[in-house]
């Protein structure tokens, strides 16, 4: 069973296989965790989206397109949570001394050195620009469906997007990374 | 450079870490749960509230009508929803507001899409939204089940007020892109239940006559006060400690809580960190690890080192059992909130580092203790420096450790984290004293 494509995994779950969804998360979801806490930030809130993206996913494999793959779907479902759950950390801490978001890495083999930097650099950016380049740069998202996500004309995205670059050109050059 | 810069950045999403097995294994029960006809209901979301709602739309329906189901719909909780403004419709689910079966209401000043009757967001009426259309949605669910989700809800009083509502566009989903709705906001800790309270506006700018009939709607929201619960978790469930000794493993992640005797009548304990310190003459050498300590007047509750083995040093962590006994709940790793930073290379004479907090706690506060190993290692009960500890074996070097202290009421109180590099950092409540 692990080794059947997603659409016979799909039907399988829609008939009400354990096995199969046992499958198909695991085929998912350490990438839809990932892309959470890439938008995050936050391991708890990495957690809370992840789970209630899959979840919602899962009870809507009997409405979904087995014709569409399912990875892509999945994503976007993930981005959606993650966002939200994003906006709602935010904005209960306007009135906090909010620390810099900050991935957990733990500690780098010297050949991480160069991603480590610039995934510390994409940290420090603003929000607005972080979550811009997060979800284009990591998450393969065009500029059109981020706009749709964060519900922001791509003309804006475009322009954070092109702010970020700047601003992480002059820092990693700074550090001699790039 | 451009694509150089580019290339990097597509390749800096592999330094991310993965889940940890204690959210894999919930989500998996979750989602796994979605099938077969076993569906467990979400919780956090309005969005994901509801299913079988009922309808009642109109003038002058009693809230006793609204909330009593019919058919085969579920119990309806005793006293929450909407009651109908004239010229609104409302719907509400038959969930009991259990964090396992959320109570909704949505309300409108339009008619409802029938298309809308078996999700919880009625996607199909907002994207079809009118400019002067007003819909809320609303979902109870009891508090004292998730202190860390009940922190979320400022306690507020009926009827809530439109204005609390915060715009909610920047970083939300926008339900329909081609033509913005204006979405906001509110959340209330009202008797006993978290409600949120989501309103969609059929303008991005709404006017402050659609404000006025939002607050009119808003005004007929009900909470009656949540019904006491026979076995519901209203303080915090204590596992027995010996739980906290577990099978070998890369990654201990525990939380405990921890009782604080009082010192000259004042509860408190310290949090302090060093960053760690190579000899200068003989840099490859440590003289120090990066190190992290919470520890109270008398006994200290954690302590910890990461990085290489040094001299002198033969386990990377240490909590004391006698005073911290395993326990759930969640306790936030992160620094949000929290005021501090990187933690100075200087030894301190009690402590583990001279930067240090004194925070003054209730009689209990949670700890959590976050520790990656190189190898596989279990924290168990040792009889060292004349009493018992839980500790690691001594063959097992930390590459990070991270504490994190909060009360039992939710309040983040401190966060500290080092690593293998040396690198340490502290943080505390502004409300804790830097020493």
């Amino acid at each position: 069973m692990r080794r059947l494509p997603d659409p016979e995994l799909i039907a399988l779950v829609r008939e009400g296989s354990r096995d199969a969804a046992g499958v198909l998360f695991d085929r998912y979801w350490e990438f839809a965790w990932r892309s959470a806490y890439a938008v995050t930030a936050d391991r708890s809130l990495a957690d809370d989206a992840a789970q209630d993206a899959i979840q919602r996913a899962f009870a809507a494999l009997p409405r979904f397109d087995a014709t569409r793959p399912f990875g892509p779907w999945l994503k976007r479902i993930v981005v959606n949570r993650a966002i939200d759950q994003l906006r709602r950390s935010s904005r209960l801490a306007v009135l906090d001394e909010t620390a810099p978001p900050k991935w957990d890495l733990g500690q780098p083999a010297d050949a991480d050195v160069r991603l480590w930097a610039a995934v510390d650099a994409v940290a420090a950016l603003g929000e607005a620009k972080r979550v811009v380049v997060v979800l284009h740069y990591w998450l393969d998202l065009p500029l059109d469906e981020i706009a749709g996500a964060l519900g922001i004309p791509v003309g804006t995205v475009a322009s954070r997007l092109s702010r970020a670059l700047e601003e992480l050109r002059l820092v990693l050059e700074d550090e001699r990374v790039v | 450079m451009s694509s150089e810069l580019e290339r990097l950045l597509r390749a800096a999403r592999h330094a991310l870490p993965g889940s940890d097995a204690a959210a894999t294994t919930r989500a998996r029960t979750g989602a796994l749960a979605q099938v077969g006809g076993k569906r467990r209901p979400r919780s956090r979301s309005a969005a994901a509230l509801g299913a079988a709602l009922l309808v009642a739309t109109g003038l002058g329906v009693g809230l006793g009508a609204l909330i009593t189901p019919s058919g085969t719909a579920a119990p309806a909780p005793a006293g929450v929803g909407f009651l109908p403004e004239r010229g609104w419709s409302v719907l509400q689910n038959g969930g009991d507001g259990s964090p396992a079966r959320p109570a909704a209401a949505i309300a409108a000043n339009v008619s409802l899409s029938p298309a809308d009757g078996s999700d919880g967001l009625p996607y199909a009426t907002l994207r079809a939204l009118p400019p002067h259309g007003i819909v809320m949605v609303v979902g109870f669910v009891e508090r004292e089940h998730d202190h860390w989700q009940d922190n979320r809800f400022p306690r507020r009083g009926l009827p809530l007020d439109v204005r609390d509502a915060a715009p909610s566009i920047e970083w939300g989903v926008q339900v329909r892109p081609e033509r913005p709705l204006g979405q906001y906001q509110l959340l209330a800790a009202v008797n006993g239940y978290n409600v949120d309270v989501n309103l969609y506006f059929g303008a991005a700018r709404p006017s402050q006559r659609q404000f006025d009939a939002a607050q009119l709607q808003l005004d007929r929201l009900v909470v009656r006060a949540a019904p006491p619960r026979a076995g519901a978790p209203r303080a915090l469930s204590l596992r027995p400690s010996t739980s906290a000794a577990t099978a070998p493993t890369r990654v201990i992640d525990r939380t405990f809580v921890c009782t604080v005797a009082p010192h000259v009548g004042v509860r408190f304990f310290e949090v302090s960190a060093v960053t760690g310190f190579r000899d200068p003459d003989e840099p490859k050498r440590w003289r120090w690890a990066a190190g992290a300590e919470i520890e109270g007047a008398r006994l200290g509750f954690a302590s910890s080192r990461a990085g290489a083995p040094m001299e002198r040093l033969t386990r990377w962590l240490y909590v004391d059992p006698e005073t911290c006994k395993a326990a759930s709940g969640r306790v936030l790793l992160s620094p949000r909130g929290l005021v501090g930073g990187a933690a100075s290379q200087l030894q301190g004479t009690t402590t583990v580092g001279s930067d240090s907090y004194r925070c003054v706690t209730p009689r209990r506060f949670l700890l959590r203790v976050r520790a990656v190993f190189r190898t596989p290692t279990a924290l168990r009960v040792q009889h060292l420096f004349a009493k018992r500890w839980l500790t690691t074996s001594t063959a097992a070097v930390a590459t990070e450790v991270k504490l994190a202290a909060r009360t039992e009421a939710g309040k983040q109180l401190a966060y500290t984290e080092i690593f293998q590099s040396g690198k340490a950092r502290l943080f505390a409540s502004k409300t804790c004293k830097f020493e």
